[in-house]
C-alpha cells in the first residue's frame, strides 16, 4: 500500500478504557483502534488526512495489574461566576478547583508492559495537499526521529507511548490462537452527536484486523 | 467482556428451569409486609412477611414490578404495586420515632398507579385503586403499626386470593404495557450485545450483597460526578450505551451471583468473588471452598475438596469436577463509595483453573507446625497473617485482590505479600506454620528458589543457613536460661534477619555462655548443638564473613531456614516440648 504506515508502540502501563467501567476503570485486552489512530495523530497529521487503523499486532500477553489513584469528582464549569466564560470575560476571575473537596478515589485495573504494530493508512479528506510520498515520509521521518506534536500514550496521558517505526516483515506475535475480544469501541462518530460504535474483533494469532470496520469512522 | 458474560449467564438462567431469575421489568426485592384488601379498598388484614430468627429478621424475597433503571433523586416516582410508606401511606418514623410527611411521594405513588391501572377492568386493580383514593395525606390510618410505618416494603393482596395482587396476569399485562411505552428516547448501539438503536436507559439497576458497599446498593456502571462523563454525555449512563434488556440482564445475573447464601460467591479480603461456569458443574462447589475461606459445614464435602486438593497439586485432574474444558469465569468486585470496582476478571477452563489453584498450593506446601494446621491453608487464612492482631478488617487493600488474581491466572505474587508478612514477622516476631508457607510460595513461585518441604541440610543459601543458626541459637538460649523475659528472638530476630553482621558475633558469644551451661548438665546434647552451629557456620564464606545487609528475599529464606531448623529440633526429640 503507498500510503501504508508501521509502528511500533510499548510501554510499562496502558489502560485502553472500557466505556462502561470507565469511572473505576478497567481497560480492554487490546489496544483499540482510535487509541491507535490517537497515537498516529500525535506523530503527524494534517487537515488533508485522516489515519485509517488496518490492523493492530499484539506482541506481548495481555496482563493485568490494579492501581488506585487520587483523582478530582469535579470539573471547573464553563457558566457562572466563577467559570470559565466568566475568566476570559474579565481576565480577572480565579478559575480554581479544590482538590480537598472533591478528592476521589478511583480504582483502576491497566495492562502491564505492552508492545503493539500498528498498520494504518492514511486517507484524504478533500482534493488539497495530495501528496502520498510526501505525507509518508513525514510521518516516517517523524517517527524515526521520535518527533511528535504531543506525547503519544497508551489509552491514558499518564501511560506514555514509545515508538519505532517497523521497516520491512512485521515480527511474528507471541500469542497464538484465536480469541474473541467481544464488542470493543471502534471509535467515536463526532459527526452523529459523538456516538460511540462498537465493533467485535477477532484475535488470531495476535493480530486484530480492522479493516473490515473502516466504513463508520468520518 | 464481563457485561458479555453476565448477560450470557443470565440467558443460561432463564434456559434452566431449576433457576428463579426475574423476567425484564421485575426484580427480586425483599417484602417486610403485605395489606390485604377488600375489593372496596378497605385494609382488612396487614401481614406481617418477615422471618424472624432470634434477633435477625429476614424479610420475604419476592419478584415485583420494577423498571430496570434505579430510582433516584428526592422525588423520585413510586415502584408500581409496592413501595415503601413513605410512597404508600405518605409517612415514615424518623430514627427517633417521629412521624415524617412525604407530600410528594405520597402523591406520587397515587399517580404512577392511576397512569397504570385505570384502563384495567380488573377487580385487583380496582381495590388498589380505591384504597389509593380512601387515603387522606397527613392521616394515618390505626391499623398502621410502628414496624409497617418504619421499616421495610409493603406490598397488597386480595382478600380471598391467594398470591399478591401484582401476580394477578391483569395487572401484569397493564405493567408490560407501560413497560413498552416507557423505555428510553434515546437510542444508539448497545455495547453489550452490539445491536444497533436500542433504547438506552440512563441509569442501570445496583447491585447488593457486595461486602462493605451501602446496604441499598452499588453501581459497576455509573457515572456520578461530573469529571466522570465524556463528550458531553453528562453524568448519566449513556457514557456507556448498554441496551434496557442488556441492562437489566447483566444486572439480574450478577445480582443472583451475589444474593446472600449463594454457593458462587466467597469473599476474600476486601473482594467479593464470583465465578460461574457455563454448564452448573461441581467445579463451582470445589472453587468456592479451595479460593474462599469458609469452611464447609458439611463434613463430607470438606473431606471431597481436600482430596481434590490432593489430585491437582499432583497435577492430576479429578474428573468429578466436571468436563475439562467448560469455561469458567471469575469476577472480583470491591466498593469503592457508591461504585464497584472490578479487582480481578478472569476468563479460562475448568482444567486451566484447576491447574492454577494445583500450582498454587503446590508451591505453598510445607511441612507443618502442628498436627492440626491445615495441609491446604486457604488463602483466606493466609490473608488474616498480614494483617495487625490478625483482623481481617486491617487486610491491606489491594492486596487481597492481587493475591487471589495471581492464584487464578497462576501468575508472580505481588511483592507486597514478601514486605507485608516480614512487616509482620518484625512487628510480632512470630514465624508460624501460615507465615513460612505464604514466604515459601512466594520465593518459590517469584524467586524461583528450590525449597523443601522440610529441613533441607543441603541447602547453602546464606540466608537460609543464618536462619538455621539463628533457631539453635534461640534453642540454646531457651535451653540454658529457660524462661527468659526477652528471648534472643524477641530481641534480635528483626535486627539478626536484616543485618546478620551487625548482630551474629553478639548472639554468638552469648550462645557460646549458653553452650557453657548445658554442658554442666548435659555434656552430650551440649555437643550435638556445638556441631550443629559448627556445621552451618563451615558453609560461611570465611573471607566474607556475615553479610553486612540481606536483601528481603534473603531475608525470607532467613525465616524459612529458622522454621526449619526448628522444626527439626522440636519434633526429633520429643521429650522436649515447645516453650
Amino acid at each position: 500500500m503507498a500510503q501504508g504506515v508501521q509502528l511500533r508502540v510499548w510501554g510499562d502501563y496502558a489502560c485502553f478504557t472500557r466505556p462502561e467501567m470507565k469511572v473505576e476503570r478497567v481497560s480492554y485486552d487490546v489496544m483499540t483502534p482510535s487509541a491507535a489512530r490517537g497515537i498516529l495523530e500525535a506523530i503527524y497529521w494534517k487537515p488533508a488526512i485522516r489515519w485509517v487503523i488496518d490492523r493492530i499486532h499484539v506482541m506481548k500477553p495481555i496482563r493485568f495489574d490494579n492501581v488506585r489513584r487520587n483523582e478530582v469528582e469535579s470539573k471547573i464549569p464553563i457558566k457562572g461566576a466563577t467559570g470559565v466564560n466568566a475568566a476570559m470575560k474579565d481576565g480577572k476571575t480565579p478559575l480554581r478547583l479544590n482538590v480537598e473537596d472533591s478528592r476521589q478515589q478511583r480504582a483502576a485495573m491497566v495492562l502491564r508492559d505492552v508492545e503493539y504494530i500498528i498498520e494504518a493508512h492514511f486517507e484524504y479528506t478533500n482534493g488539497e495537499d495530495k501528496n502520498d510520498g510526501k505525507h509518508l515520509e513525514m510521518f516516517n521521518r517523524r517517527a524515526s526521529k521520535g518527533q511528535c506534536f504531543h506525547r503519544p500514550y497508551l489509552g491514558c496521558r499518564e501511560f506514555a507511548a514509545f515508538f519505532e517505526p517497523v521497516q520491512g516483515q512485521i515480527p511474528e506475535s507471541l500469542l497464538s490462537g484465536e480469541r474473541d475480544l467481544g464488542w470493543m469501541l471502534y471509535d467515536i462518530d463526532y459527526q452523529e452527536d459523538m456516538a460511540p460504535i462498537f465493533f467485535r474483533p477477532i484475535m488470531k494469532n495476535g493480530i486484530i484486523d480492522c479493516r473490515n470496520h473502516k466504513a463508520v469512522a468520518k | 467482556m464481563i457485561l458479555q458474560a453476565l448477560n450470557d449467564y443470565y440467558e443460561r438462567l432463564r434456559a434452566d428451569p431449576d433457576q428463579e431469575v426475574s423476567d425484564f421489568g421485575f426484580s427480586y426485592e425483599k417484602l417486610s409486609f403485605s395489606l390485604v384488601l377488600s375489593e372496596h379498598g378497605a385494609v382488612i388484614q396487614v401481614r406481617d412477611l418477615r422471618r424472624f430468627e432470634g434477633r435477625r429478621v429476614f424479610p420475604r424475597p419476592a419478584v415485583v414490578p420494577k423498571l430496570p433503571k434505579e430510582r433516584s433523586g428526592k422525588n423520585a416516582p413510586s415502584y408500581f404495586m409496592w413501595d415503601k410508606s413513605k410512597y404508600v401511606l405518605g409517612c415514615e418514623l424518623d430514627n427517633d420515632g417521629k412521624e415524617d410527611y412525604y407530600k410528594n411521594q405520597f402523591y406520587s405513588f397515587a399517580e404512577v398507579h392511576h397512569e397504570i391501572l385505570d384502563a384495567n377492568k380488573d377487580v385487583g386493580a380496582k381495590a388498589l385503586l380505591s384504597f389509593i383514593d380512601q387515603r387522606i395525606f397527613g392521616q394515618i390510618p390505626e391499623w398502621a403499626t410502628k414496624d409497617l410505618l418504619s421499616t421495610g416494603f409493603i406490598a397488597f393482596e386480595l382478600d380471598g386470593e391467594n398470591g399478591f395482587l401484582h401476580e394477578r396476569q391483569e395487572i401484569k399485562d397493564s405493567w408490560q404495557i407501560y413497560l413498552r411505552e416507557n423505555q428510553s428516547e434515546v437510542r444508539g448501539q448497545c455495547l453489550i450485545t452490539g445491536k444497533k438503536y436500542c433504547p438506552i436507559p440512563r441509569s442501570h439497576p445496583q447491585m447488593k450483597n457486595v461486602h462493605g458497599a451501602q446496604s441499598s446498593g452499588a453501581a459497576l456502571v455509573s457515572f456520578n460526578a461530573p469529571a466522570f462523563g465524556s463528550y458531553g454525555k453528562g453524568i448519566s449512563n449513556l457514557n456507556a450505551p448498554a441496551s434496557e434488556q442488556a441492562a437489566f440482564a447483566y444486572t439480574t445475573a450478577l445480582n443472583t451471583l451475589l444474593a446472600s447464601g449463594s454457593r458462587r460467591k466467597v469473599q476474600i479480603g476486601d473482594a467479593t468473588v464470583v465465578f460461574w461456569t457455563d454448564v452448573p458443574v461441581a467445579a463451582e462447589d470445589f472453587f468456592g471452598l479451595a479460593v474462599g475461606g469458609k469452611e464447609s459445614e458439611d463434613q463430607n464435602m470438606t473431606k471431597e475438596i481436600e482430596q481434590h486438593l490432593r489430585a491437582v497439586v499432583k497435577g492430576h485432574y479429578p474428573h468429578e469436577l466436571g468436563k475439562r474444558d467448560t469455561a469458567f469465569y471469575v469476577l472480583g468486585l470491591s466498593p469503592n463509595a457508591a461504585r464497584l470496582s472490578v479487582r480481578f476478571w478472569y476468563v479460562g477452563t475448568v482444567g486451566t483453573m484447576a491447574e492454577n489453584i494445583g500450582a498454587h498450593y503446590k508451591a505453598l506446601s510445607l511441612q507443618r507446625s502442628f498436627e492440626n494446621d491445615p495441609e491446604y491453608p486457604r488463602p483466606w487464612w493466609l490473608l488474616k497473617e498480614l494483617a495487625p492482631q490478625r483482623d481481617s478488617r486491617h487486610i491491606p487493600p489491594l492486596l487481597a485482590g492481587q493475591f487471589v488474581r495471581a492464584i487464578v491466572h497462576n501468575q508472580l505474587y505481588p511483592r507486597t505479600l514478601l514486605t507485608t508478612v516480614m512487616g509482620r514477622i518484625r512487628a510480632d516476631k512470630q514465624v508460624n506454620y501460615l507465615r513460612a508457607c505464604i514466604i515459601k510460595a512466594y520465593l518459590t513461585r517469584n524467586a524461583r528458589k528450590e525449597i523443601a518441604m522440610g529441613l533441607d541440610k543441603e541447602n547453602t543459601d546464606i540466608g537460609y543457613r543464618l536462619g538455621r543458626l539463628f533457631a539453635i541459637v534461640e534453642y540454646i538460649q531457651n535451653d540454658a536460661v529457660p524462661g527468659a523475659n526477652a528471648t534472643v528472638r524477641d530481641r534480635f530476630f528483626g535486627a539478626a534477619a536484616a543485618t546478620p553482621r551487625r548482630i551474629f558475633p553478639v548472639i554468638l558469644k552469648n550462645a557460646q555462655h549458653g553452650l557453657a551451661k548445658i554442658r554442666k548438665e548435659k555434656p552430650g546434647w551440649a555437643v550435638t548443638l556445638d556441631k550443629s552451629l559448627q556445621d552451618i557456620l563451615a558453609s560461611v564464606e570465611p573471607q566474607k564473613g556475615f553479610p553486612a545487609t540481606m536483601p528481603l528475599e534473603k531475608q525470607g529464606m532467613f525465616v524459612l531456614g529458622y522454621y526449619h531448623q526448628r522444626q527439626d529440633l522440636y519434633t526429633k526429640h520429643e521429650d522436649k516440648t515447645e516453650e
